[in-house]
């Protein structure tokens, strides 16, 4: 059975459409991601969504969505300007790239793993704005380690590839990471984490408090409204304990 | 007058599917550029260029296996038309390649414009021995990309993927290696007919090994030839066609240009055929 021309490509038109209007039919045909992460199969976290499947496509809502990670936070962490906070729930994770060297989609699922206690190992190279490692430190769940590895993967931000709107956002962050890793001393948002990592044992600083300090990443300030007790006295006789650790 | 009619009449068959095919991928990649600024052509598609390459298919085979899930940037939409590739080629071999891949279109209308500079010198400008080694390249590069793909679950070649380069160069998302590779590769089609078809495409390689068993055939009747050397000539891949009877080369992209509908003189002498020529 010879053929023409033309009957191939009918032929390939039909196979190939047929094919696509078929599968289309049955809902498997697809063009872009379901929104929906695939699940660890096995283990302790079976049946819970994985990190590592988050993609570049993904917006922070609809991380929201599948992790339960606020995508205010999202906006905070990865250093948004005002106006993309205000719309954080549709701002995609690939848009991250070329803001900031080494922050790309693999942070963002690096920063969701470790928010929710999951397990991930971010690709060599994955960095991670200050920003997310001081709402990761605020959390309070880190092991020691991971708190180092996290801290080891500090992002600068890069203010030549950042869009114009943002430059500002990545300018604070700059000085604020910048603050964060040098400076020791007390603000109204320090937490009692920070002041623990920075080498004061848990013991003084509850004996300086007067009392159990309890979630670790709640800020002094907050304490001490909540138990009526004075920042400023509190604060002095704090900063005292980490002058000495130093 | 009657052979000029036929083989225009059997050009246009090709040259209408090939055509259809590109300005359809273009459409569907500006309309994906338009749907994430806001804006999109209504009634087409808006998907992404790698959700409409059937590659994406062969390299998450591994992932999609062992783990249920897709290597990143793939989708359903490329394990379809990846088995659709398969069952094309089954029956006629890589006629995905010959007729419908844009990015072969384009390499071949600009070995056109080639053709008229260079004339004669057009397709020699790599001597035949290195042409012969260099059409194996193609499954070392299918064997890196699979193997690599398939180890860190990361589409390699999308950093040198020069389709994805074409038909998405205005967004800002292309690699520049992939852009490297666009330029060298349209640059070459000048010079050498389908470079990267025949040296360097792993889809191509794979349609390729169906040439060895597909059900309809590029078959030459010896009785009737004339051994004008016409089809030789013709083939875009520079298989000699003449001096065989089935042609099962791992290159042929069934094209058919070598056959009596087109570049042959001497009807049912060279045909797409399942039976054996009489």
């Amino acid at each position: 059975m010879k053929l023409k021309p033309w009957i191939v490509a009918v032929a390939t038109a039909v196979v190939v459409f047929g094919g696509i209007a078929v599968t289309a039919a049955f809902n498997l045909w697809r063009t872009e991601s379901t929104k929906e992460p695939a699940k660890y199969a096995t283990g302790e976290f079976a049946g819970q969504s994985d990190p590592g499947d988050i993609r570049g496509s993904y917006t922070f809502g609809d991380i929201e969505s599948a992790f339960g990670v606020p995508a205010a936070d999202l906006a905070k962490a990865f250093v948004l300007s005002d106006a993309e906070a205000a719309t954080a729930a549709a701002f995609a994770v690939k848009s991250l790239e070329g803001r900031i060297e080494g922050v790309e989609t693999d942070s963002v699922r690096w920063f969701v793993a470790l928010v929710k206690g999951l397990p991930y190992t971010p690709e060599e190279g994955t960095l991670l704005p200050g920003p997310a490692i001081s709402l990761l430190r605020a959390k309070g769940t880190l092991s020691p380690e991971t708190l180092a590895a996290v801290e080891a993967s500090r992002a600068q931000p890069d203010a030549s590839h950042a869009d114009p709107t943002t430059k500002e956002s990545a300018a604070a962050a700059t000085t604020a990471s910048a603050e964060e890793s040098t400076d020791r001393s007390i603000k109204g948002k320090t937490t009692f984490r920070e002041i623990l990592d920075w080498g004061v044992s848990k013991e003084a600083l509850e004996k300086a408090i007067g009392g159990d300090m309890g979630a670790p990443g709640v800020a002094v300030r907050d304490y001490c409204t909540q138990k009526g007790i004075e920042f400023s006295t509190i604060r002095a006789e704090l900063q005292t304990l980490i002058d000495e650790a130093e | 007058m009657t052979a000029k009619l036929k083989s225009a009449r059997k050009v246009d068959a090709r040259f209408i599917t090939q055509l259809f095919f590109l300005t359809l991928i273009a459409a569907i990649s500006v309309n994906h550029s338009l749907a994430a600024a806001g804006a999109r052509i209504p009634f087409l598609g808006a998907a992404s260029v790698h959700a409409l390459c059937p590659f994406g298919g062969v390299v998450s085979i591994y992932q999609y296996v062992t783990s249920g899930t897709y290597v990143k940037k793939i989708h359903e939409a490329s394990f379809i038309l990846m088995y659709l590739g398969f069952g094309l080629a089954l029956l006629f071999g890589p006629v995905f390649c010959g007729w419908v891949c844009p990015f072969g279109t384009v390499e071949e209308w600009i070995g056109k414009i080639g053709k008229k500079l260079f004339r004669k010198r057009f397709n020699t400008l790599i001597p035949a021995k290195l042409d012969r080694v260099l059409r194996y390249l193609r499954y070392v590069v299918l064997a890196l990309v699979v193997v690599v793909t398939a180890r860190s679950g990361q589409l390699l070649f999308a950093n040198l993927d020069p389709y994805n380069a074409l038909f998405a160069f205005w967004t800002g998302e292309v690699p520049r290696t992939a852009l490297i590779v666009l330029g060298v590769v349209l640059l070459l089609s000048l010079a050498v007919e389908r470079p990267f078809c025949k040296y360097a495409c792993p889809y191509g390689a794979v349609q390729g090994v169906f040439n060895l068993f597909r059900i309809f055939r590029i078959r030459r009747n010896a009785a009737t030839c004339i051994d004008c050397s016409k089809c030789d000539r013709a083939c875009p891949m520079n298989i000699e066609v003449s001096s065989r009877t089935t042609i099962r080369d791992h290159q042929c992209i069934s094209c058919m240009k070598c056959t009596s509908e087109d570049s042959c003189p001497v009807a049912n002498t060279v045909a797409l055929t399942t039976g054996k020529m009489e």
